[in-house]
């Protein structure tokens, strides 16, 4: 498990990692840019995507954040939102250990993940650039992934009702 | 060089036909007894002496070599000598696995397939490669990923490394030519799913995704004429296996071969967010090296009627609501001479709440001595009475011979994720130094029934946090203690084992976090672990300490009355959502961990720095703590800006989190600081100092291997490498030369790097 003063630094790294020199993406319009504005790059996404594998990949599947469960938990959220839950919640046997970078990185997987469009500039690891962004969804990106499998009722109070009908 | 390419079907009957379709064998099989006696002879612990033949280096698993060509002179000039690419053969998670050297051949498994190879330990050079096509047991195998490694095995003539895959099969491998045994199971492989006593059904899947969880849906038993649909990629496609209906079982851990027998365990699905009531329950099964028989098989959940079943008051029938899994996930001792497998266990089903399973669940948390020939339990002896803090004994136990009040003992040491060490008689599994039955705190949440007692070891002393009491906190100042002391009060506090309590504070105790530490990672776990020094007795036990909470709530698409806070509710594979399910804004997405109550004060820690977690060294001839060092060497003061510290020089604190990994030699401890690292992930780009901020930026956290001064900790030795290893590095001498070797990367980029003094 985390050592606390661990995951206290993770946030706070997150919080504050010294600016790169590159500016964030910046919309010409007026409206609050947002993650189908192109906010990262496909070489950062390959690397999110080794960072997930490592230690994403054993206990998530794709489903728990693409379409329809990624809308319903994080659409209209700030980006800033999605990076520092990352930073400072998972892995869940580790919170805090990713690097900064390594949780925009994985940010970045997501977005892609969820077929968000792909710019010229990589996301920072920064909490105040990533507050810009706010998180959309592309219409199509939002159907439900799968259906449940049918099974009988929860039973809430422990009993025994097989959850796994046989054919 | 040879490179045999493995075998890949379409469908899994194909893609066996052709992983055993290998053609004749090489070596002749000349081994006589008298060859074999030779061969033990020449052994220690069962490795020959400047090998590395088990996962644990030996088969007490000491991660110990006796080799001193790198020592403390010239550490520091080790340079890569190679890079073996396993990226290339396919994607993986952390890449794992502690490679084997034996008789000239380095062998590892790589890739979510979990394929075999056997490498050229001069140039790192591939020279045979092994796998197979799984189909649907492996799209739903739980674990997916490389493994820890493999077993190797020889009578003086065959040479064998013995694989189990992530669909449970088990494999026995020409050490020469990477071709499986003819005269091993059905050409070369063992069915690990049949001889459970479960009939085989034939498998089908409806989707293409993984059974990661409760994230994924499970295969099931396919319909009568079910085809393959080969556009849609569902359907049925030749496999069988365990009706899916009962659970799933998986393998993470490689064999551990003694005496020509192969012991075998499993894994199971992760048990922190379940849906279902009941899984499959935990095997320990002995098989004949050469042919691959099944010699016997002990349930680790006692069936009725065999010793234990009692301990499990709701019953042990296979499906019977709350029993399951109890999975010897991890890897095993063995004691050639007594004749014994040491067997770690894991707990029992939903990692949080066993209201499902009252009683004390034998032999969950347990380590169980097995008489490899019979598959009779000797003896036993269980840590944690009914787990509900995820406190599977995480790695094989070290053995060894210690004098203690000046006789000659035979001991096992087991390091645990609680932070205790409990060091037993390995011949009666009575401890050494006395463990006392101590009252816990008890369990408040609805339907839990927590055992009255826990077993404390009186010494060695802990190795990481216990719970959380007054004399933790900082107290610098009256103020900072008042502060800290407040924060403590807000979860439930305690010496150890505090039991999760419910996260919407509606228990009776109206606590909504209970302080949890040491947390689900240990301590100790898998990737850290032990190393001994069988010549001194000494131990050197690679943990982590911190703190964190525990609580548990409804999850509303499972059948658990409780577990860790989740929602399975929009996943394939959770239950049926209630016909009232509201999202949980606060719950949705969220791993659980961590999120209901802060740790620290303006980045400060409330728990006053202590020589807790990194790497720690005992003397198992008193049992006394002889030294500690911080993971990496790495201390930094906390940077604050709160005035609450304004004018206090705070003291040093560990930087790095994560379990160092550690093997011993004749002379050095030698470590990584694993793949956590110190939050700069296996790339290293640093860390900051405790309280963070790119002005507070604390000690080089830049990937290193470490020697330390085995008597005194001392650092004696820091060598840059590439990246950071993910596993336990292993040592061996080849033609002349030592070799340190050891896993790195993730995902598409993993490898094995070895290190190597330069040429003179």
């Amino acid at each position: 498990m985390l050592a606390a003063s661990t995951s206290a630094a993770s946030l706070a790294a997150a919080q504050t990692t010294k600016k790169p020199q590159q500016k964030p993406v910046s919309t010409k319009s007026d409206r609050h840019p947002s993650t189908l504005d192109g906010v990262y790059t496909d070489a950062q996404a390959r690397r999110g995507k080794d960072v997930y594998f490592g230690s994403c990949r054993s206990c998530h599947s794709a489903e728990s954040h693409t379409g329809d469960t990624f809308a319903q938990w994080w659409k209209g959220k700030q980006l800033s939102d999605l990076f520092v839950f990352i930073a400072t919640k998972m892995p869940k046997n580790d919170p805090g250990s990713l690097a900064p970078e390594d949780a925009a990185d994985v940010v970045s997987y997501i977005l892609k993940l969820n077929k968000m469009p792909i710019g010229k500039r990589e996301l920072y690891p920064d909490t105040d650039s990533l507050t810009r962004y706010r998180i959309d969804v592309k219409a199509s990106s939002a159907k439900p992934n799968a259906k449940p499998i049918a099974k009988p009722t929860v039973n809430a109070s422990g009993g025994s009702t097989p959850v796994r009908a046989k054919p | 060089m040879r490179v045999r390419l493995g075998a890949v079907g379409t469908t899994v009957l194909a893609s066996l036909a052709g992983a055993v379709a290998v053609g004749a064998i090489v070596v002749h099989a000349t081994s006589s007894n008298a060859q074999q006696t030779q061969q033990t002879a020449m052994l220690e612990r069962g490795n020959k002496a400047g090998e590395w033949r088990y996962w644990g280096a030996d088969a007490w698993s000491t991660r110990y070599s006796p080799l001193d060509q790198i020592n403390a002179t010239n550490f520091d000039s080790l340079q890569v000598a190679w890079k073996w690419d396993a990226g290339q053969y396919g994607e993986d998670e952390y890449y794992r696995t502690t490679p084997l050297y034996a008789n000239g051949r380095i062998f590892t498994v790589a890739t979510t397939h979990r394929k075999a190879f056997g490498i050229d330990p001069a140039t790192g050079k591939t020279i045979w490669q092994w796998g197979m096509n799984e189909g649907i047991r492996w799209q739903k195998a739980p674990r997916q990923f490389a493994g820890r490694g493999l077993a190797y095995w020889t009578d003086g003539a065959k040479e064998r490394v013995v694989v189990i895959t992530p669909g449970y099969h088990l494999v026995s491998i020409d050490a020469k030519t990477g071709k499986p045994d003819p005269a091993f199971g059905k050409s070369g492989i063992v069915d690990l799913e049949d001889g459970l006593g479960l009939p085989l059904v034939p498998l089908a899947v409806d989707d293409t995704g993984p059974n990661i969880i409760s994230e994924g849906a499970p295969a099931r038993r396919a319909k009568p004429g079910e085809k393959w649909n080969a556009t849609t990629r569902t359907g049925a496609d030749g496999s069988v296996g365990i009706d899916p209906d009962h659970g799933e079982i998986a393998n993470s851990s490689p064999a551990i071969i003694v005496n020509d027998v192969i012991i075998v365990g499993n894994s199971a699905i992760h048990g922190y967010y379940p849906v279902r009531l009941h899984n499959l329950p935990a095997w320990v099964r002995g098989f004949d090296v050469k042919t691959g028989k099944q010699l016997w098989r002990f349930n680790l959940i006692p069936q009725p009627g065999e010793f234990g079943a009692e301990t499990w008051e709701n019953g042990t029938k296979i499906d019977t609501p709350g029993m399951g899994k109890v999975d010897p996930w991890a890897t095993y001792s063995a004691d050639p001479e007594l004749g014994l497998v040491y067997i770690p266990t894991g707990m029992g089903l939903n990692d949080e709440y066993g209201g499902h399973r009252p009683g004390n669940n034998l032999f969950a948390n347990s380590v169980v001595a097995i008489d490899v020939k019979t598959g009779q339990r000797k003896w036993h002896y269980q840590f944690v009475h009914h787990d509900i803090w995820d406190y599977d004994t995480p790695m094989a136990p070290n053995l060894l011979d210690v004098t203690v009040n000046g006789q000659r003992r035979k001991v096992l040491a087991q390091t645990t994720k609680q932070g205790f060490m409990y060091v037993l008689d390995r011949q009666t599994g009575v401890p050494i130094w006395p463990i006392e039955e101590k009252p816990v705190l008890q369990s408040d949440v609805p339907g839990e029934k927590t055992s009255p007692t826990q077993p404390i070891p009186t010494r060695p002393a802990p190795y990481a946090q216990q719970g959380l009491q007054e004399a933790d906190l900082i107290d610098y100042t009256p103020a900072i203690k008042d502060s800290a002391l407040k924060l403590a009060k807000k979860c439930r506090m305690g010496p150890y084992f505090i039991p999760a309590v419910l996260a919407d504070g509606s228990g009776p105790n109206g606590f909504s976090c209970a302080w949890y530490a040491p947390g689900a990672s240990g301590g100790v776990n898998i990737d850290g672990g032990t190393a001994a020094d069988p010549v001194t007795g000494m131990v050197y036990v690679g943990g982590q300490s911190g703190l964190n909470t525990i609580e548990v709530a409804h999850d509303p698409c499972s059948e658990h009355r409780y577990s860790q806070p989740h929602d399975s509710c929009l996943i394939p594979g959770g239950a049926p959502r209630p016909a009232d399910y509201k999202p949980n804004p606060e719950m949705a997405g969220r791993g659980g961990f961590g999120a209901r109550m802060p740790t620290a004060i303006g980045g400060v820690s409330i728990l006053k720095p202590r020589q807790l977690g990194g790497i720690t060294a005992y003397d198992l001839n008193t049992g006394d703590k002889k030294w500690w060092m911080a993971n990496g060497n790495a201390m930094a003061k906390p940077q604050t800006t709160d005035p609450l510290f304004a004018g206090v020089d705070l003291p040093l604190a560990p930087v790095v989190n994560g379990q160092p990994e550690v093997i011993n030699t004749k002379t050095l401890v030698i470590y990584g600081s694993g793949r956590g690292g110190g939050g700069g992930g296996l790339r290293g780009r640093g860390a900051a100092a405790p309280g963070g901020g790119a002005a507070a930026r604390g000690p080089d956290l830049s990937p290193k291997l470490f020697a330390l001064d085995k008597a005194t900790g001392k650092e004696l030795g820091a060598v840059s490498i590439p990246s950071r290893n993910s596993a336990v590095p292993m040592t061996f001498m080849h033609r002349g030369k030592q070799y340190i070797v050891f896993a790195t990367g993730q995902g598409s980029s993993t490898g094995l790097i070895a290190l190597a003094l330069p040429r003179k």
